[in-house]
């Protein structure tokens, strides 16, 4: 009986580790490329040549937005009521993309890591098409369209940052164009050195520039 | 004797004149005086 048992724990034994081996082999791999050292130095001459094609470029363009709309405003006066109507067809254009100079490259063993910052708005412009105005009574100024149209690109930027900030679809798009981009800076490269790109923690959320 | 009082007629043309001018002057005081203001008033309230 006591050999019995003892042939039992053995078999179990041997069991969970066979099981656990199996469990564990998919991350493996990463662990070995990520701690093992990179006596070629291929790793490291790769994260100097990402930073210095990195800080060379300065930004890259992700992603063109476009929309259409209708900007619609209207004036109240006292005891006269709507004195000015404006109604002004227009084309919303936004550049998105990255700040590349502030992207951090991070090299652990074999594994080269971009920490990127967050996408914002490069450039973005507001272009006015049909304008109709009822405005007799109070005659609208360029001063007063210009604002208008200000305010209204405004707020197309704020509700086109605010529609990206729940979507993971901008998220994919940086990484898809920033790793062709390190493609073509690197070329043909295949000495086991792993390339992964992940979020800069710091970052503000879609900071914009002018 | 008899005093003959005389009357200056004006003509028509003049008054229709007159009329159109106070027509133009009430436009533009109202385009660029009054609801201008009435437009800050009532952006004041």
């Amino acid at each position: 009986m006591k050999t019995f048992l003892r042939w039992l724990a053995k078999l179990l034994t041997t069991a969970a580790a066979v099981l656990l081996t199996i469990v564990l082999l998919p991350y493996a791999s990463d662990l070995m490329t990520a701690y093992l050292p990179d006596l070629s130095g291929a790793a490291r001459n790769i994260s100097v040549t990402l930073s210095r094609n990195l800080q060379e470029t300065g930004r890259l363009e992700v992603m063109l937005a476009q929309e259409e709309g209708v900007l619609e405003s209207s004036t109240e006066a006292l005891f006269l009521g709507t004195v000015q109507k404006v109604s002004v067809q227009y084309i919303y254009r936004a550049s998105v993309g990255i700040d590349l100079t502030r992207v951090q490259v991070k090299v652990q063993g074999r594994v080269v890591t971009l920490l990127l910052p967050e996408p914002e708005i490069l450039n973005d412009s507001l272009e006015p098409g049909q304008i109709v105005r009822d405005d007799f009574w109070y005659p609208l100024t360029d001063t007063r369209l210009q604002k208008l149209i200000e305010d209204e690109k405004l707020r197309c930027r704020s509700r086109y940052l605010s529609e990206q900030a729940d979507s993971s679809l901008l998220w994919d798009y940086t990484v898809s164009a920033l790793s062709n981009t390190v493609a073509q800076w690197l070329g043909v490269h295949d000495e086991g050195v792993t390339i992964r790109y992940e979020r800069l923690a710091d970052s503000p959320a879609y900071p914009v520039t002018e | 004797m008899k005093h003959c009082e005389k009357r200056t007629r004006i003509p028509l043309v003049m008054w229709l004149l007159a009329g159109v001018g106070l027509a133009a002057l009430f436009v533009i005081a109202m385009r660029y005086a009054i609801v201008p203001l009435l437009v800050m008033l009532g952006g004041m309230v």
